[in-house]
């Protein structure tokens, strides 16, 4: 029923007013003091004030916008019942229609029904107004919430940012959510308003357990659960209430914490005004975004367990090669020395078979403490442990001296060895020790698989990373960015090893540089070998911050080529010299 | 009358095997030799004895060869002894090492007997 308000002194139009309107069935009360006015206007809350102008003790216009203050949400009408002549210009201000003294009856309940009709539409607009504000709330905190979500992989602070979400934008009194950690591992989070019975927190706990499992009927449940599985986490904003049973007879809304593959738990929102269609809409976002980063928290999860378990295995890795090549070490260090001694003839005379069959043994002695090296140098490389002793060298000297050791091996197989170097000097920053193993084993190599009468060289020459043709590098995980490795303009020293031999197959030259790889033929059975050669001299070719690639020609011969970049200080002095 | 007397060398390893090989091949080399199976008695020969050459393994019993070797360098009585410290290079030894010890010589396991009687007879001669 609409509400009608009169403030006038004058009894006579109060009493016809009241029965005037009464008639047509509004409510009508009157009024004699601004007061009084003021006072029903916040209590009474009418839709229309009519004010006699003819009051002279009161400011018409401060009574009018008192009126339109008192209750903003009810945005009043108020209509002046003025006389013909008496009032200013000012007075008509601060109000919304006028009638003159003496009124007519039926123009009054004409004007009346007139803003009656406005009222209505303004309430409209003003309901439609604060819907728009909620929604556009919502959607801030909708907002806040994803992007809040998309800042974390941690799996308490997702779920706690959903939950802070859902209050913020849906006004919840409280909200609780199970979530699954392992089997017969779970929490119950509740977030409320006001602390919570001990009865009310059983039965959230009973009825969060029931709803997870009438998600999945009669499938099995990802997580077994029992009730005396859940830990109760709590976060309660203000202390002045308490919330018992009775919240659980208030509106709620259910959401399943799920993607399409993975299951992490519930969540329920309660309160005491019923949730709209958008408020649902709303609830299903915010579950919905948290699912995601939810998924990927776990996935991360997992990934750093498997990297804590990698590293483990690689320590262990490390550690068991090192004891095991210790431990290997000194049986063999008797072995070798017994035999050497009965070979050295201080045990007595030996007989030619004898020393064959002691020769034998010894040399599968030197064989074993050779391929217990290759382990221990390549577990320490890969490691980072090995140590580098990096001076300013010319790589001629390594050169020459590796070539001289493998002398008398090459005669014997009548074997030609050529250096050719285009100058006497290629100054690197380098470990003697290093380049030496790396020259060491690409020439036992060409030695070892080219046949009696063949011919091995090693060629020096200076190149530069323009003209390298970078796609013959092996490509391996490691070096995919081979090309942007080299430094544009840097001169380098090319040592290219060349050998007469067994060569590659096009098919095989991908895998030599794999550890533990030999490429299957009768000769590598014949001449040995750990197959630890040349990882270990890419490696350390690497560490010199240089690289090594392959060229062969199957039954024709191999062409190892390595560099290293040349000493970037000689260089600079050379160009002074100019 | 250094003629009739034999040149002493102290052998320190606790693998009994390695002690018997190096034992006898210091023998029939003619030189005497003196046996220790741990760190605390290679100290004590080394300072009785005052032994001509010293093999001296790393990883010992007790106190480690890295240990007694800068023990033995550090002190002036005992520093002219020469230490042929061998090793079998292995993790422990990394985590001890780091320090200079002032060994002679470092020879890697399994060794080559004729090279280590070649460093014998070359830190004898010094």
């Amino acid at each position: 029923m609409s509400k009608i308000l009169i403030l006038s002194r004058d009894l006579n139009i109060n009493k016809d007013l009241i029965g005037l309107l009464s008639g047509v069935g509004y409510e009508a009360i009157s009024v004699e003091t601004e007061k009084e006015a003021i006072k029903a206007a916040g209590e009474f809350s009418p839709d229309i004030a009519i004010i006699d102008t003819s009051i002279v003790d009161i400011n018409i216009v401060s009574t009018c916008r008192s009126l339109k203050l008192q209750n903003e949400t009810n945005d009043i009408q108020i209509v002046l019942l003025t006389s013909k002549d008496s009032d200013s210009q000012e007075v008509l201000v601060g109000a919304d229609g006028y009638i003159t003294k003496p009124f007519n009856e039926n123009i009054l309940i004409a004007t009346v029904n007139a803003h009656l009709r406005i009222k209505k539409l303004l309430d409209i607009l003003y309901t439609n107004n604060s819907e728009l504000a909620k929604s556009l709330y919502q959607l801030n905190v909708l907002y806040n919430t994803s992007s809040q979500l998309a800042g974390t992989l941690d799996k308490t602070k997702l779920i706690n940012i959903m939950n802070t979400g859902l209050d913020k934008s849906l006004n919840s009194s409280l909200c609780h959510a199970l979530v699954m950690n392992e089997p017969q591992d779970a929490t119950l989070i509740i977030n409320s308003m006001y602390p919570i019975t001990e009865a009310l927190e059983e039965a959230l706990k009973l009825r969060a357990m029931l709803s997870y499992k009438s998600l999945f009927e009669n499938n099995k449940l990802p997580f077994e659960l029992s009730i005396g599985d859940i830990t109760v986490e709590k976060h309660i904003k203000e202390q002045d209430g308490l919330f018992d049973l009775n919240i659980l007879n208030w509106d709620c809304m259910f959401s399943a914490i799920s993607t399409a593959d993975k299951f992490f738990g519930t969540v329920e929102i309660i309160r005491k005004n019923e949730f709209s269609g958008e408020d649902s809409t709303c609830f299903q976002t915010v579950v919905k975004q948290v699912s995601l980063p939810l998924e990927s928290a776990l996935l991360y999860e997992e990934i750093q367990k498997t990297n804590i378990k990698l590293e483990k295995l690689e320590k262990l890795k490390s550690e068991f090669i090192s004891i095991v090549s210790h431990e290997l070490r000194t049986p063999l260090t008797s072995i070798k020395n017994s035999l050497e001694m009965m070979l050295s003839g201080r045990m007595g005379e030996i007989t030619n078979i004898q020393d064959n069959f002691l020769n034998l043994a010894k040399r599968n002695v030197d064989r074993l403490a050779g391929i217990i090296n290759d382990l221990l140098d390549l577990s320490k490389i890969e490691a980072g442990k090995m140590e580098y002793r990096f001076e300013p060298l010319n790589i001629l000297e390594p050169v020459k001296f590796v070539m001289s050791t493998f002398e008398n091996l090459a005669d014997k197989k009548h074997i030609q060895l050529f250096i050719n170097s285009s100058k006497d000097e290629f100054n690197i920053y380098g470990d003697s020790n290093r380049i030496e193993q790396i020259l060491t084993n690409l020439v036992s190599n060409a030695i070892k698989f080219t046949p009696n009468n063949g011919k091995v060289a090693v060629n020096i020459e200076k190149t530069n990373a323009d003209s390298i043709d970078t796609t013959l590098f092996f490509n391996d995980s490691s070096l995919i960015d081979s090309n942007g490795e080299l430094n544009f303009g840097q001169d380098y020293v090319k040592i290219t090893i060349e050998d007469t031999g067994i060569g590659i197959k096009t098919e095989d030259i991908p895998k030599v540089f794999d550890k533990f790889q030999q490429i299957e033929s009768s000769l590598s059975r014949e001449v040995g070998g750990t197959g630890l050669g040349l990882p270990i001299a890419m490696q350390l070719i690497e560490a010199h911050k240089g690289k090594i690639w392959l060229e062969s020609e199957f039954e024709k011969g191999s062409k190892f080529s390595f560099i290293i970049p040349l000493f970037q200080d000689t260089r600079l002095l050379t160009n002074h010299k100019k | 009358m250094t003629k009739n007397i034999k040149k002493k060398i102290l052998i320190v390893d606790d693998e009994p095997d390695i002690v018997e090989t190096l034992k006898f091949l210091v023998e029939s080399e003619g030189f005497e030799s003196i046996i220790a199976m741990d760190g605390e008695e290679a100290l004590r020969k080394a300072k009785e004895e005052n032994p001509d050459v010293m093999i001296l393994d790393v990883m010992l019993p007790k106190i480690n060869g890295y240990k007694v070797c800068r023990l033995l360098k550090f002190d002036n009585k005992y520093k002219h002894i020469p230490i042929l410290m061998v090793t079998a290079r292995s993790q422990e030894e990394d985590k001890v090492i780091g320090e200079e010890t002032g060994a002679d010589e470092y020879i890697t396991k399994p060794f080559d007997i004729n090279e280590l009687i070649e460093k014998i007879h070359l830190y004898l001669k010094h």
